[in-house]
């Protein structure tokens, strides 16, 4: 590792701390995401196992956070650890519409950069479902900006899953509430894309909005917030709501007109959105529809 | 729209029942069809290495996969157990067999009963700890397999770094690798019902060189 200059310290991540770096022989700045293993009951944590192999895959989209490469060293202590070095980039989404709710400027995000940064997303996502991966934990923080370039890449896979061969159930214990799809929510036995397009949804909303769509602080909670705000699901408009496991008798709401919850966003804007908040997963508009929705018609797609 | 690409491939879908990886619903699989074949593969494919190894002057190769001697336990009985303690999905083995044909392919290795099982027991876990969502831990694993912790996780370290990380298996390859060991296990049934008949004994005294080889698809 004496090839990098440790810089700073930038974060905690799902399974260690993350450094800002610089690649000595070249300059070109890092971050280094360390692993220990001393948890030899476990081997290689299965969030780094993930992570590296989907990316490994994933990495030659621009939309996808580039992984450098992986280094095993052995510490002073003779522990082994697992270095990811990965492509280094400013900020964060969350980072970046907070900086527009409260910063020593705030206002909104301008209308043609939120444009931009959901078209990227899209692409992203449309890359992942394209190479059978969920990613399952899209949200503001785990989009990383490159704010001179205006450019939106998709990060920490740690939860991504492959979704092309069967598998046993899968769990529920996905996605930061926030953005949680409400099949997940509701317990269905399989999700699948449809669970990274609702994240998507939430996304957009917050940055036009630049707070969350629904903030809520219990699996309960949250499902009230989505009812009140898209009304109370029915078997009608998604067969078979009512046979999930965790289904229950809920109050009813009237579906609420969702463009006064984002005055921001323009018309087109408030029609995608609505199609990536359909109830029925089935419904619910695939990443690669997206990028051909009117909604993006004015924006250049040759720089892309 | 948000389905799995799965349902829109029933020809697949039939093969991926018929070895036991996909439920047709209530009904409760104990042990996957698909174990059967894949023993039969490896078992087949180490006795050919190993006559290779014996009859010409390719040099083994010798890695941390290799054990001083060969476990007591067939290839079958080995993934019978690891099967039914690492309740692991079915198609974890389907992943495992791409598994090891990628590190063979990364290497000069040849599959012989000195490296089989802790290949096996090492891509095993691996698929599981990749694609299910509910899984055992290492030292889980190694109690399985038989072997320390502490080996299990230099096996995984070394088996990553060879196969440089590529986990991932998609649809195509999957489904191949699925319609061999569905093939493997249509040879097995008529090599049953030929044993059922009586023919086996007389067939495979006069055939004596083939006999070796009867006796693995046949198991």
């Amino acid at each position: 590792m004496e090839k990098y200059e440790k810089l700073e310290k930038v974060g905690e991540g799902t399974y260690g701390k993350v450094y800002k770096a610089k690649d000595k022989a070249t300059g070109q700045l890092v971050a280094l995401k360390k692993t220990r293993l001393e948890m030899d009951e476990e081997g290689v944590p299965p969030t780094a196992l993930r992570e590296v192999s989907l990316l490994q895959m994933l990495s030659q989209s621009l939309y996808i956070v580039r992984l450098l490469c992986v280094e095993h060293v052995d510490s002073k202590e003779g522990k082994p650890v697992l270095y990811l070095v990965f492509e280094y980039l400013d900020t964060d989404l969350k980072k970046f519409i907070d900086s527009h709710r409260k910063g020593p400027n705030p206002g909104p995000m301008p209308p043609s950069l939120v444009q931009s940064f959901m078209y990227q997303l899209c692409k992203g996502v449309a890359h992942c479902h394209s190479h059978g991966v969920l990613h399952r934990d899209l949200k503001p923080q785990n989009l990383l900006l490159d704010k001179e370039r205006g450019i939106l890449k998709i990060a920490d896979l740690g939860l991504g899953r492959a979704f092309t061969v069967p598998l046993k159930s899968y769990t529920h214990e996905i996605v930061t509430l926030w953005y949680r799809a409400p099949e997940v929510l509701l317990g269905s036995a399989h999700y699948s894309t449809g669970v990274d397009m609702w994240s998507v949804g939430c996304i957009f909303a917050e940055m036009a909005r630049r707070q969350a769509l629904f903030p809520g602080d219990s699996e309960f909670q949250q499902l009230l917030h989505i009812f009140r705000l898209l009304g109370t699901p029915s078997d009608k408009q998604w067969p078979g709501v009512s046979s999930l496991r965790d289904w229950h008798v809920y109050p009813q709401w009237e579906p609420q007109n969702l463009a006064r919850a984002v005055p921001a966003l323009e018309p087109e804007g408030v029609d995608l959105l609505a199609k990536m908040l359909k109830y029925d997963p089935a419904e619910r508009i695939s990443a690669k529809a997206a990028l051909d929705h009117p909604y993006f018609d004015s924006l250049d797609k040759s720089q892309f | 729209m948000g389905t799995l690409a799965l349902d829109n491939e029933n020809g697949s879908s039939d093969v991926f029942l018929s070895l036991g990886l996909k439920t047709s619903g209530k009904g409760v699989v104990k042990t996957p069809r698909v174990l059967s074949p894949l023993s039969s593969i490896l078992e087949r494919s180490v006795q050919r290495n190993e006559m290779l190894l014996e009859t010409t002057n390719i040099k083994e190769v010798i890695t941390i996969f290799h054990g001083l001697r060969a476990p007591p336990l067939s290839i079958r009985q080995y993934i019978d157990r690891i099967c039914k303690y690492s309740g692991c999905s079915p198609s974890c083995f389907v992943v495992a067999q791409i598994y090891v044909d990628r590190y063979l392919k990364c290497t000069e290795v040849h599959l012989t009963s000195f490296n089989v099982h802790r290949l096996l027991i090492t891509s095993v876990m691996l698929a599981a700890k990749f694609m299910d969502d509910a899984f055992f831990n290492n030292a889980y694993y190694a109690k399985v397999g038989g072997v320390s912790t502490a080996e299990l996780n230099r096996l995984e370290m070394k088996f990553l770094f060879t196969i440089d990380f590529r986990l991932q298996v998609n649809l195509e390859t999957f489904t191949k690798y699925c319609s061999q060991l569905e093939k493997e296990a249509a040879g097995v049934q008529i090599e049953r019902s030929i044993q059922a008949c009586g023919i086996k004994e007389n067939w495979s005294q006069s055939k004596k060189e083939d006999s070796t080889y009867a006796r693995t698809v046949a198991r």
